[in-house]
């Protein structure tokens, strides 16, 4: 069966939680901090926060999904539709600036309790620290060092293009790469870290936001943009984005839709047409929750229609491998594992009547069951099978369905 | 099939912060499985138990809820021979907001004060009502007797 490393499992870096900050009894506020700016429903960050009315907060996605099943806060169980669900951009806003903080915040505070003092990934804008660096269980003087020597390592630089690069990926040794305005997120980003930081949803390498960008670094990025995309993304394409993504879409009455129309209001949006009614139904519903919950997003983190589609291959593979019986896909590997021993069994089960039918004379259910077989006429192959049946049996059962057999012979 | 991300920050939660007189941890070869062990709370009959549950986590969760059951045998008027247990956020009152945490919170609440009124095993329930004291009684033999 489907088995993983549990310890593996547990340790991937990728999941991210609460409990990766210490306990308030060492670091007070992080982990709650941490917590409530999480969904209740799927445990992650919020990923375009929205609330119901009666003010409880939920990824977009999630409440649409659950209010589609039950028109209930799923914490309050107060009443409500998804029409009523209303953007909360305001926590939005701090959700984005807690993802950028996290990663540092968490390394500094390894560092602080290890008592290490070079730290000089520490030179990052002294605002976000204030209010969470100074745990009461932290030596001060030790927090005080650490940004002073962060400082006065970073200040060794007169560039402030590449102190800012420096603080944003926190590897001051980049040098003399400069950054890039990212097409996703608009932010600053180390050339070198582009690609990471796209593949990681714009979580990870990104510091400033696009205002700060010296203008001086403009010509080239767009240089560097040009390397890095060959240009692939054309102006079309950006307009053509823009222009989808005003609208939301309207809930659909499938009671009157033909499975026709249906198809057409999926192929509308490149996607798959096949199954039956129900499949047809449930994978609009979820394209209109993926692309309403996408709108909820503020422009500058909306997803491409391209990305959505992926999402939605990754939601059709999930349910597929969710319906099919796991049992089924186990017997055909087993079979297949375990082959060789299936032939060699099948093989000794062959030869055996052979060797077996002189050593079970004695019994008198055998001898009659033998002397139908020798006397039948019939086709070989079925005495062949009676025979072994015969010799691997001593069940009643079996002894039955012989003498059965036997009874027109006689 | 892959296990969902919440899953595995429950497990990861449960192992790493574990709420106090609970116990949570998955098998190695499901981990939507999970054997639990609840002490019975202070004051109560139970106190000084340790009850195992098991715990499954169903394909739809958390959008269903986990199935629950008592493995240990328990004097109880909301749960009956087979371990079932008659908790409403186990049923109807189920919401994804729920976590396997607060379930097992809840079920060690549901120790310290049984509910005779909307019972599950209806013979205890009578007991609970007519005599509390010798319910109570009995429920602690119980205890010394299966959960020790």
């Amino acid at each position: 069966m489907w088995k993983v490393n549990l310890k593996e499992l547990l340790d991937d870096t990728d999941v991210q939680d609460p409990t990766d900050f210490p306990p308030s009894s060492t670091v007070p506020g992080l982990r709650d901090l941490d917590g409530a700016l999480r969904c209740n429903i799927c445990q992650e960050l919020y990923e375009a926060p929205v609330v119901l009315t009666c003010g409880h907060c939920f990824c977009s996605l999630c409440a649409r999904n659950q209010l589609g099943e039950k028109p209930a806060c799923p914490t309050c169980w107060r009443e409500t539709t998804i029409s009523s669900i209303r953007v909360n951009p305001t926590m939005e806003e701090a959700v984005t600036a807690w993802k950028d903080a996290r990663r540092f915040v968490l390394h500094m505070i390894n560092d602080t309790l290890n008592g290490q003092t070079k730290a000089i990934e520490a030179s990052r804008p002294t605002k976000r620290r204030k209010p969470n660096a100074r745990p009461s269980g932290v030596v001060p003087d030790m927090v005080s060092h650490q940004r002073r020597s962060g400082r006065s390592d970073v200040g060794s630089s007169d560039d402030d293009a590449e102190r800012e690069m420096a603080m944003s990926s926190g590897t001051p040794a980049l040098g003399s790469n400069s950054s890039i305005e990212c097409p996703v997120c608009a932010k600053s980003v180390p050339m070198t870290m582009i690609n990471d930081h796209l593949d990681s949803n714009c979580k990870y390498h990104s510091a400033l936001s696009s205002g700060k960008i010296a203008s001086s670094s403009k010509s080239g990025q767009k240089d560097a943009w040009s390397k890095l995309l060959n240009g692939t993304r054309s102006g079309k394409d950006k307009e053509k984005h823009e222009a989808e993504v005003d609208n939301p879409l309207p809930k659909a009455s499938y009671t009157v839709l033909k499975d026709k129309q249906i198809r057409d209001l999926l192929a509308a949006y490149n996607l798959s047409t096949t199954g039956d009614r129900p499949q047809l139904i449930a994978r609009h519903e979820r394209w209109v929750a993926l692309y309403n919950a996408n709108l909820d997003r503020s422009p500058i983190l909306r997803k491409r229609p391209a990305e959505l589609q992926l999402e939605m291959r990754r939601w059709e593979e999930d349910r597929r491998g969710a319906r099919k019986d796991p049992l089924k896909i186990d017997i055909t590997e087993y079979r297949r594992a375990n082959k060789a021993e299936f032939d060699k069994l099948i093989q000794r089960a062959r030869v055996n009547p052979v060797h077996g039918s002189p050593k079970q004379p004695n019994s008198p259910k055998t001898l009659v069951v033998e002397s139908a077989v020798g006397s039948e006429s019939g086709p070989g192959p079925a005495s062949d099978r009676w025979k072994r049946l015969k010799v691997a049996g001593g069940g009643g059962g079996e002894t039955d369905a012989i003498v059965v057999d036997s009874d027109p012979e006689g | 099939m892959s296990l969902p991300k919440r899953i595995i920050k429950e497990t990861e939660r449960l192992v790493a912060d574990p709420a106090p007189g609970i116990s949570a941890s998955p098998h190695e070869d499901n981990l939507r499985y999970f054997d639990v062990t609840i002490q019975g709370p202070d004051g109560s009959p139970f106190q000084n138990g340790v009850f195992k549950l098991e715990l499954f986590l169903p394909e739809e969760y958390p959008m269903a809820p986990p199935k629950v059951r008592f493995l240990t045998k328990i004097y109880h008027p909301n749960i009956d021979k087979l371990g079932r247990i008659c908790l409403d956020i186990l049923k109807d009152k189920w919401s994804p907001a729920l976590q396997i945490r607060t379930v097992l919170l809840s079920i060690q609440a549901l120790l310290s004060s049984p509910n005779p009124d909307d019972p599950l095993a209806a013979d205890v329930a009578k007991h609970y009502k007519e005599d509390e004291a010798g319910a109570r009684q009995v429920s602690k033999e119980w205890t010394e007797k299966y959960a020790t």
